[in-house]
């Protein structure tokens, strides 16, 4: 226990805080930790004139505070400055050596990620996570930041700079975490991973079910700003605000869920809706329908759907992701942005692979797989041509070689093709991966 | 005067708080072992009177993964051992707690508190039914125990914490 008291304008403020005497006791998980002050406050004259009084009133306090603390000071099981801070991160350096026949291409040589986890836990509840990325080395990314407050295991609020909870690789998109060199194409061109954006909500797990939610209201893409900002190879890609300086005219809903019942098993459910934002609103007046009439038409509505599965036992690990996208206004836009955007977007992999040291007692592992991908971002269009090298299909085979649970060296060829053409693109990828 | 006043306030205060220092650790000590109590007699589906704890603090049972381990005696007969321990998830520690047969193998796993931002699926129960039995054999993530995608790092730590555990327990003379 120890006892601090500040003198201010004749006014003692005492602080009294009781330390548990074995810090590392269950304590922490008791559920309703009281606040472990006890807080004094007596004046000048009352510690002069009337100092029995006083003492009786402190001995009281420390008596009830004590009362109260007893049991539960061990609850605020205090963490040592090691365990309130994690540190944590993932790398990816690549080479990517596109291969053909007629042409001299170069070799790409990339960090492409390094990024740094840090989370800082306040206490039992609260607690603060983020992610600083830099991207191929010069650029700077906040890729996650949130605060979390658990008020039980079913509920959390939390609040920040949250990653989109859309497939599997854009809320786990450590390389240690996926086959293949390069994150699935799908999850870049119709769910545009890393796909963040601010917002808050809920989260939790209900263990009885073994199903986990995410429920988040966030800002959304932004499609205009100066010029259109979505299009129809790339899609919703280019309207990621990344929490800088971000735009929000229409809020978005963002929505998962996991379950996990079945050992091995781990199925997703994934839907998010709402309508773009757009700086073309900022500064007409309320009454002004032309005005109001041209921003409107540079807003697109969109819903996507994600439907994720994964699957191991005995060495084999599968896994399957489809995603659907409906944009409405589409027309309009394209016409106003000069944009050739589709009104509907779909794709879908499924991955195979099989760790050839799962008999082996030791904690590498090394995976053949390989990786089947259809995607579309033209998948329907209104009042534009469909352009057919949008409807594209890609095929991974490669290996990846686990050191350890968190270090990987992988080596895949990719084929790239799309229905404009008969002829695949090839490219080999070499890549080492780390996660901590 | 005032000020010898004061320094008697002070000594009462030195006084007092000591002593409910000292009130406070016993008190402590009896929480926990109670939580603990409450929790299996929970999870075995028994009365919470038929057990009690001793606390062992044997060096061969130092680990860094070991936050606690007790005696279990139910119904004044010894019956295993229950161990608090400790693991590291994504973004953040967790706690959970082994419980021993007398042979050492292992009845039973909860986890007690999960804080991270991923990997709270290890606390299914389901996917925890597996461990029960372990007697301190291979035991590999991936392989002998279930992968739970969504939480390499939580699970991978358990699983390295109950082998690890599990073999200090059984070379332990105790």
């Amino acid at each position: 226990m120890s006892l601090s008291c500040f003198l201010q304008d004749g006014v003692a403020d005492c602080f009294i805080r009781f330390l548990p005497k074995n810090p590392n006791k269950w304590g922490l998980w008791h559920p309703l930790a009281p606040t472990t002050f006890a807080s004094i406050k007596f004046t000048s004259q009352l510690m002069i004139f009337d100092m029995k009084k006083s003492l009786l009133l402190v001995s009281m306090l420390i008596g009830i505070s004590a009362y109260f603390v007893n049991g539960q000071n061990t609850a605020e099981k205090l963490l040592d400055a090691e365990d309130k801070l994690s540190i944590g991160g993932y790398a990816q350096i690549d080479y990517n050596q596109p291969l053909s026949s007629d042409v001299h291409q170069n070799g790409k040589m990339d960090i492409h990620r390094l990024v740094m986890m840090f989370a800082y836990r306040f206490n039992e509840r609260t607690q603060f996570v983020t992610e600083i990325e830099y991207e191929h080395v010069s650029e700077v990314y906040v890729e996650q930041a949130f605060l979390n407050y658990r008020i039980n295991n079913w509920l959390n609020f939390r609040g920040g700079l949250l990653l989109i909870p859309m497939g599997i690789v854009n809320e786990y998109h450590e390389p240690a975490t996926y086959n293949g060199v390069e994150r699935p194409n799908l999850d870049s061109r119709i769910v545009p991973t890393t796909w963040r954006e601010i917002g808050a909500g809920f989260t939790g797990t209900f263990q009885q079910l073994d199903l986990k939610y995410q429920l988040y209201l966030v800002n959304g893409f932004k499609s205009y700003d100066g010029g259109g900002k979505l299009s129809g190879g790339n899609a919703l890609r280019g309207g990621r605000q990344k929490g800088a300086e971000s735009i929000l005219t229409h809020p978005n809903l963002s929505t998962k869920f996991d379950y996990y019942g079945i050992p091995g098993l781990r199925l997703g459910l994934s839907a998010y809706t709402g309508k773009t934002q757009t700086s073309l609103y900022n500064g007409i007046p309320k009454d002004d329908q032309a005005l109001e009439a041209m921003a409107d038409s540079s807003v697109i509505g969109l819903n996507m759907l994600g439907l994720d599965a994964r699957y191991s036992t005995n060495g084999w690990v599968f896994r399957g992701q489809l995603n659907y996208a409906s944009l409405n206004n589409t027309d309009e836009y394209n016409a106003f942005a000069g944009k050739d955007l589709g009104s509907q977007l779909f794709g879908y992999y499924v991955e195979a692979g099989y760790d050839l040291l799962n008999k082996q007692s030791t904690e590498q592992k090394l995976v053949p797989f390989v990786r089947y991908e259809k995607h579309n971002t033209h998948q329907k269009v209104d009042g534009i041509a469909q352009n057919l090298a949008y409807d594209r299909t890609d095929i991974t085979a490669g290996i990846g070689w686990w050191m350890a649970a968190g270090a990987v060296l992988k080596a895949d060829l990719q084929w790239f093709g799309n229905e404009a053409t008969d002829d695949y693109t090839k490219q080999l990828n070499l890549g080492i991966g780390i996660w901590f | 005067m005032v000020l010898r006043k004061i320094f008697i306030a002070v000594a009462c205060l030195l006084l007092i708080s000591t002593g409910q220092a000292q009130l406070f650790g016993a008190g402590a000590e009896d929480a926990a072992s109670k939580r603990l109590i409450k929790l299996l007699s929970k999870e075995l589906d028994a009365d919470r009177s038929e057990f009690a704890l001793e606390k062992l603090d044997e060096h061969c049972l130092q680990s860094e993964l070991i936050e606690d381990v007790s005696r279990v005696y139910r119904d004044q007969k010894a019956s295993g051992f229950v161990v608090s321990a400790k693991g590291k998830g994504r973004n953040d520690h967790f706690n959970y707690l082994i419980y021993f047969n007398e042979d050492r193998e292992v009845e039973l796993v909860k986890v007690i508190s999960y804080y991270s931002d991923h990997g709270g699926e290890i606390a299914s129960k389901r996917w925890l039914q597996q461990f029960v039995g372990y007697d301190g054999g291979e035991l590999d993530y991936g392989d002998e125990v279930q992968a739970i995608s969504g939480a390499t790092l939580s699970a991978g730590s358990i699983v390295v914490g109950i082998r690890e555990i599990t073999i200090l327990l059984q070379d332990c003379n105790l």
